[in-house]
């Protein structure tokens, strides 16, 4: 399963930060497909692999949100 | 078009999606709306080829309908829309709001413009004072402050070592008739 994320609207700070708070959640890899950063999202744990993108995407709106509140 | 157009709606994963026209809402306002929702639906912003944003909207909750969805949608719309004018007052009375939050600040502190506190005193060398120090004078009682200066003004009780007899109540200014001077017949 993977995330996409637009880079005029998505910082890859925010999406590094999320990664690393939802670690321990499955395996993550980044890479770049145009306009997109895309995480790729790898041996979820079992309990919550149904929203684990989800959860992802939500952690890196609120982050990027929140960094343009600063 | 419409807008906000929902272009996607799959009830059964509880998904639907977006397009807002391009420029019609600042990105500001964007964010700020799916701030709102974010704690009861999940959030994907994208944006299409001709520069429309999308908003790919998943409910939490277990079970939804496509009137919930479409609930939803309005909810994101209301609050995209709120922020705008939100911040379009913003924008519009900026100088006005800091103006009052500045003087709100400075009456809680009990500070008024202008105002000379006399905290002078306290620089320089002044640091070594001790607790029981009183440089401005605070811990002088009223009594002690006002005794002298009003018993200096009181003619009564002024001591300047002459004679002069002290006024009686009969010093109030009654007639006092004066012999006219002048020639006499």
């Amino acid at each position: 399963m993977e995330v996409r994320f637009h880079q005029q609207i998505y910082n890859k700070g925010a999406i590094t930060d999320a990664l690393e708070a939802y670690s321990e959640f499955g395996t993550f890899d980044t890479t770049k497909d145009g306009d997109y950063i895309v995480v790729e999202i790898s041996d979820p744990d079992s309990d919550f692999s149904a929203v684990l993108p989800q959860e992802i995407a939500n952690y890196v709106l609120a982050n990027v949100i929140e960094g343009r509140r600063d | 078009m419409s807008t906000p157009e929902i272009f996607v709606v799959d009830a059964e994963k509880g998904r639907l999606s977006l397009r807002l026209k391009k420029g019609l809402y600042p990105m500001d306002a964007i964010y700020g709306a799916a701030y709102v929702l974010i704690d009861r639906s999940y959030l994907l912003l994208d944006k299409d080829d001709d520069g429309n944003v999308l908003v790919h909207i998943q409910a939490k909750a277990g079970k939804t309908d496509e009137q919930d969805l479409n609930t939803l949608a309005g909810d994101f719309a209301n609050e995209a829309l709120s922020q705008v004018l939100r911040s379009r007052v913003m924008r519009e009375h900026k100088t006005r709001i800091e103006s009052i939050i500045s003087q709100a600040v400075a009456g809680g502190l009990g500070i008024s413009a202008g105002d000379d506190l006399g905290l002078d005193v306290l620089d320089g060398d002044e640091d070594d004072l001790d607790f029981l120090d009183d440089p401005l004078g605070i811990a002088v009682p009223w009594e002690e402050k006002f005794k002298r200066s009003a018993s200096e003004e009181r003619p009564d009780t002024r001591d300047d070592g002459t004679d002069s007899p002290q006024p009686t109540p009969a010093d109030s200014g009654g007639f006092q008739p004066v012999k006219p001077e002048g020639p006499s017949e």
